[in-house]
């Protein structure tokens, strides 16, 4: 039987539970029609590169299935049905990559990073950034320098809106 | 024809060869090496990849762009 990929994203609004309780339901419509879950992994609550549907988070689930045709098809039907789903990607592949993925690595790296800077007492600002998935520290900062001279020009504009306003009944008096 | 001033040494493609990485479309560190500031694709004149690997990694770029893995635009 053909094997696959399928990637997951469903909305930031979900608890960790109802995801896989989503994943559980689309599988087990696929092994119904004879498929089966060779492999699955959960990526987490990671920050979108841009905007989907208005979410700039979302939960990322990871299958590797082998299973036929007509039950993956099925699947992805479910998946463009339902609500939870905000977007999904199914590809076939030759053979599955063994397990974990780099993505599940990075997670797990970013969970125990938040877990020591926690038990440091140290806050940096990793949520929160909207550009660019997979963060580096160095990018975020980047963002907020960029952030910071745009507040400055606003009230740069401010203070230039109120001297012009200052300026015209002077004009008008000379003419 | 013109002689190229600036002949640069032929560089192998970066993913031919026993010990070369994989592409994923999952692995966007990797993927992030060919894409320029802005995020777009880097041609092969620049990157000398060979033809069948750019494309699929230009097919891998473009599944994590659609995953959200990867933006289409750096601003």
């Amino acid at each position: 039987m053909p094997l696959y990929e399928h990637v997951i994203i469903s909305r930031p609004s979900l608890s960790p539970v109802q995801v896989k309780s989503l994943v559980t339901e689309l599988t087990d419509s696929m092994c119904a029609n004879g498929g089966n879950v060779v492999g699955d992994e959960y990526w987490g609550l990671k920050t979108l590169a841009y905007r989907i549907k208005r979410n700039r988070k979302a939960h990322y689930t990871f299958l590797q299935t082998d299973s036929p045709a007509a039950a993956v098809q099925e699947m992805d039907r479910l998946m463009r049905l339902h609500e939870d789903v905000i977007r999904s990607l199914t590809i076939q592949v030759e053979t599955h990559n063994p397990l974990p993925t780099v993505q599940m690595a990075m997670a797990e790296r970013a969970q125990t990073d938040s877990n020591n800077k926690t038990k440091d007492d140290e806050s940096t600002p990793q949520e929160g950034v909207d550009a660019g998935a997979d963060v580096d520290t160095g990018a975020g900062d980047a963002l907020e320098g960029a952030a910071a001279p745009a507040v400055e020009t606003a009230e740069t504009k401010t203070t230039a809106e109120t001297e012009t306003t200052l300026n015209k009944p002077n004009e008008t008096e000379t003419t | 024809m013109r002689k190229k001033v600036f002949f640069r040494k032929s560089r192998s493609c970066p993913f031919t060869g026993p010990q070369a990485p994989k592409i994923d479309y999952k692995d966007t560190r990797l993927l992030q090496r060919y894409t320029s500031e802005r995020g777009k694709i880097v041609p092969v004149r620049v990157s000398s990849v060979s033809a069948t690997k750019q494309r699929e990694l230009a097919r891998a770029i473009k599944r994590a762009r659609f995953l959200a893995l990867m933006p289409y635009v750096v601003k």
